[in-house]
């Protein structure tokens, strides 16, 4: 019997030569290689073989699923009596595309093949396993820019203006992040927000000061952007003689809050009205 | 393209007011209307900040005496309104100096209207 050894991975069923079909799950076979597969029965003749496609080599065997790439090892061997397996004897001619094994005992009984349990695999988590094999890998970046792309035919100029004095990637950074920030000539670090916003004085990675210099007038608010940054760097002095100060704001610093019930709160203010119940409130210190 | 009409820079001469003057632009000289355009290697650009063109940005040619002298007209004309002319450095080149006098090989001049820079 010559089968022609196409075995459909991740399926039941073998099929040889559309003769024999048999069932994976067989009873009684070893556990090192999951089961065995049963493929035929009282073959006596040592002519008779098993031919599975591109089968390497005597043992363990493989055969290659008709289309796939998939391989699956297998193991034969054949029983020559009742309950009495051999693992040599095996001899494996290659062809061009089947192998012919066939054992060397004319008076063998079953035979068996055995290769590892293929688990089925559900169709929607090979879908999954497929879709994301061919997705780009994660790459998560921030694309959404702060910097809103303006109708206003004045601000694009002083953006243009803005980009050809700051640079390219400053510029980049400008409409990811909004401000603009410069070292000064003392050391100190100015974060300079366009239109009329303030402009944050950093000493040491430390907010020290909060300053407001505004182009009155119906500028565009990369103008104000663009004039703080050219006043700042040619004479800081000059810049801080217009500003005006403004609170450094403190982070806020955690109050416990009361975890009594009302009825207690209550009951406290009764016996004292001037009692002092912790609230949660922001606190601002002014700047040094 | 550029008209004849916009050849002018609109500046407000006292802080508060509505009074404007209109520094004429010399034909030979540039104006870059569009947002994106930018000026050609060997020219030089004034920015002018208005209120009404954002940056009024006129482009002369480094090799062209005839522009030279024109650019140098406007830059004294606009001096002469108040606004403060700053040599900044290009490509991220952080400097800006206070131009005393006209430099025909500056890259960028930005004028800059100081008298009405204030707190806020």
């Amino acid at each position: 019997m010559v089968g022609s050894g196409l075995a459909n991975y991740g399926t039941q069923f073998i099929q040889l030569n559309d003769h024999y079909t048999y069932d994976v799950e067989t009873t009684g076979c070893s556990d090192t290689w999951k089961t065995w597969k049963q493929y035929g029965t009282g073959y006596a003749d040592n002519t008779t073989a098993l031919t599975f496609g591109d089968v390497e080599g005597y043992g363990p065997y493989r055969f290659y699923n008709s289309g796939s790439v998939s391989t699956v090892n297998i193991t034969l061997k054949y029983k020559k009596a009742l309950n009495t397996w051999i693992d040599n004897g095996w001899k494996c001619a290659d062809t061009s595309d089947t192998h012919t094994i066939w054992w060397n005992d004319a008076n063998c009984g079953e035979w068996h093949v055995q290769y590892p349990k293929v688990e089925p695999i559900n169709p929607l988590d090979r879908m999954r396993e497929i879709i994301s094999a061919r997705q780009a890998p994660a790459i998560h970046t921030t694309r959404r820019s702060f910097v809103p792309m303006s109708a206003d035919v004045r601000e694009q100029r002083a953006r243009e203006t803005l980009r050809r004095v700051i640079g390219e990637d400053k510029f980049r950074n400008f409409l990811r992040t909004g401000f603009v920030s410069i070292r000064a000539k003392s050391g100190l670090v100015y974060q300079i927000w366009p239109g009329s916003g303030i402009t944050c004085v950093y000493d040491q990675g430390k907010m020290t000061e909060r300053l407001c210099v505004v182009l009155k007038g119906d500028f565009a608010p990369t103008d104000s952007l663009i004039m703080r940054y050219i006043l700042i760097l040619n004479n800081e002095k000059h810049f801080r003689s217009f500003a005006i100060r403004h609170n450094v704001l403190e982070p806020e610093t955690p109050v416990e809050p009361d975890q009594r019930n009302l009825v207690e709160i209550f009951k406290e203010l009764k016996v004292n009205p001037n009692a002092v119940i912790p609230v949660i409130k922001k606190k601002r210190q002014k700047a040094a | 393209m550029t008209t004849a009409v916009e050849r002018t820079i609109e500046i407000t001469a006292i802080f508060g007011s509505k009074l404007t003057v209109k520094v004429s632009i010399p034909e030979s000289l540039l104006i870059l209307d569009n947002p994106t355009d930018r000026p050609k290697p060997g020219h030089g650009a004034m920015r002018v900040m208005t209120p009404k063109d954002g940056d009024k940005r006129v482009v002369w040619d480094a090799m062209s005496f005839n522009q030279i002298r024109d650019a140098k007209a406007t830059f004294d004309d606009l001096v002469s309104q108040g606004l403060v002319p700053h040599k900044v450095g290009v490509g991220g080149k952080q400097s800006a100096e206070i131009m005393t006098e006209f430099d025909p090989l500056a890259e960028e001049i930005i004028f800059v209207p100081v008298a009405l820079v204030t707190g806020g």
